[in-house]
């Protein structure tokens, strides 16, 4: 399940009680223990994201909230950026309904179909260095390939020309990231958009695994389980706060182990708060990735024995983040940042800091964790 | 202080805040500045101390854009808007106080209430600071193993008012 999702698009029963089981966290994760920030302008990201969101077609419920999840992780910075980010969390949304909770997730086949039509956009929408995101992504697909695929049960969007802008169908899933891939990448680095496109298809391989695991019925390890959960997120959400602070990371610092930690300890900190609050409606699903469901098998757990469990790991995993972000000023020496290109890093790595705290407020608000949505 | 004195640490003060030297401090600078302070010491704007200093931050930039209207401040309006704000004691406690205290808070990491040097050296590093008059009040600082939270907060307001207090060098 993603992290800004989303198990719970019909409801579950006392997952709404779940969400609350976060709250000692509050206690015990520092940058857990303030409230956020909400936007100064978010009346008007709202209304933004809602007339986007009609005209592009995509059917996102009100209650969904993106737009105030965005509000509080970028409390402090543009509104435009708060808006495209809150755009590209409502695609992501509707980007995991293809096969979540649906017989398409069963359907290795459609999401490997659906990863490659988005990855050769991102290859070929962008004039220039087109050929080597090509090779990168395709070596990358090719891989991974999966085990012969389940049969399909649902629907298999058709090849889609290239460089149309909305080219009769095309779903709005795939309109909407066309729209915005070309707000985003131009103003960004090739190195840049080669990482976005080897996020996206870690997505698709993470997810193919997890619709392997269903159709077997196996329930991934204690080990294995975060690293594929850091993969159906989506890494490169994580990519997306730099264009959309109009910033970017210099290479030798994203690229170093501390970065790496920093962002692959804000993606487990706030799935696994996601696990917590959705334990409850994936496991009426059937669905078994989820920390809270791997943890009570690995060890024999009861279901509050698991969610205690997940969230010390939380609170550990946590700490990592910390411990990364405090040794970022001595990185910024050691690479020859200059003053500008130190705080430019500062404000993407204060969005990380940021998001634990947003994604516990945003769980607690939605009203898709509750009984009634 | 003689005008020249003071005119010339508010400009480099200035000098600081705009990282990019494109002669205007915006908001943005202040917010670079809060967020490279916060990754130093490991908090986030929704940490204790982080929150507090976010809300410091925002009050100065307040208090000094507001005096100035165009979301941009000048040289010439930041040594204005400056010295009205430390020259007058409730103005600086309620425009300056808060953020140099929540400032010197982050600094004392332990919380015995103590600022100890290498916190000092990562403060006056995020401000840019490595220049001759911080180095000085390092090793000042590591002979005298630290200054209280309260300490600090009135050098800095002495460093921009009376030299000859104590911890003016500052």
């Amino acid at each position: 399940m993603s992290v800004i999702d989303t198990a719970t698009r019909t409801g579950g029963r006392a997952s709404s009680v779940a969400a609350a089981l976060l709250l000692p966290l509050v206690d015990r994760v520092p940058v857990m223990a303030a409230p956020c920030r909400m936007h100064a302008s978010i009346d008007r990201i709202t209304a933004s994201l809602a007339d986007w969101t009609r005209e592009i077609g995509l059917e996102t419920p009100v209650l969904a909230r993106f737009d105030r999840m965005a509000g509080r992780a970028f409390a402090g910075f543009g509104t435009d950026s708060t808006l495209l980010f809150a755009k590209w969390l409502t695609w992501l949304f509707h980007f995991d309904d293809e096969w979540d909770e649906k017989p398409a997730g069963r359907a290795a086949g459609i999401v490997e179909a659906t990863f490659s039509r988005l990855v050769r956009h991102t290859a070929e929408a962008v004039h220039g260095e087109t050929q080597a995101a090509r090779t990168a992504m395709t070596a990358s697909l090719t891989a991974a390939r999966p085990r012969p695929a389940a049969p399909v049960m649902t629907r298999i969007p058709s090849p889609l020309p290239v460089r149309t802008p909305r080219p009769e169908g095309v779903s709005p899933v795939e309109a909407a990231f066309r729209d915005l891939w070309g707000a985003t990448a131009p103003r960004m680095s090739r190195r840049w958009r080669e990482r976005f496109a080897h996020g996206l298809a870690a997505q698709g391989a993470a997810c193919r695994t997890e619709a392997e695991n269903r159709c077997a019925g196996r329930v991934p390890s204690i080990t294995e389980y975060p690293v594929l959960r850091r993969g159906t997120v989506g890494p490169y959400l994580f990519d997306l706060v730099e264009p959309c602070l109009g910033v970017e990371v210099p290479a030798e610092l994203r690229e170093c182990r501390t970065w790496r930690t920093l962002v692959d300890a804000c993606n487990d900190v706030t799935a696994w708060c996601n696990d917590v609050a959705s334990h409850h409606k994936e496991r009426a699903n059937g669905d078994v990735h989820n920390y809270v469901m791997v943890a009570a098998h690995a060890f024999g757990l009861s279901d509050a024995e698991a969610v205690a469990w997940v969230n010390d790991r939380i609170a550990e995993r946590s700490e990592d983040l910390r411990a990364a972000a405090r040794r970022l000023p001595g990185l910024f020496d050691e690479f020859g940042l200059t003053p500008v290109e130190a705080r430019n890093a500062s404000k993407v790595a204060c969005a990380f800091l940021t998001a634990p705290r947003a994604q516990l407020e945003w769980l607690l608000e939605s009203e898709r964790y509750d009984v009634t949505a | 202080m003689s005008t020249e004195l003071l005119k010339s640490r508010l400009d480099h003060a200035f000098g600081q805040l705009d990282a990019d030297g494109n002669g205007r401090v915006e908001r943005d600078d202040l917010l670079g500045l809060g967020a490279l302070i916060l990754v130093g010491f490991g908090e986030s704007p929704t940490s204790a101390a982080g929150s507090k200093l976010v809300d410091g931050f925002e009050s100065v930039w307040r208090a000094l854009s507001g005096e100035v209207g165009d979301g941009a401040i000048s040289p010439e309006e930041f040594r204005t808007g400056m010295s009205s704000v430390l020259s007058e004691d409730a103005r600086f406690d309620a425009v300056l106080r808060p953020a140099a205290e929540a400032v010197a808070e982050m600094c004392d990491t332990d919380g015995d209430g103590v600022v100890e040097a290498a916190e000092l050296r990562l403060l006056l590093s995020a401000f840019g600071a490595p220049c001759g008059e911080a180095e000085t009040a390092f090793e000042r600082l590591e002979h005298e193993r630290g200054v209280s939270v309260g300490e600090l907060v009135e050098a800095t307001r002495a460093y921009y008012t009376v030299p000859s207090r104590p911890g003016g060098s500052l």
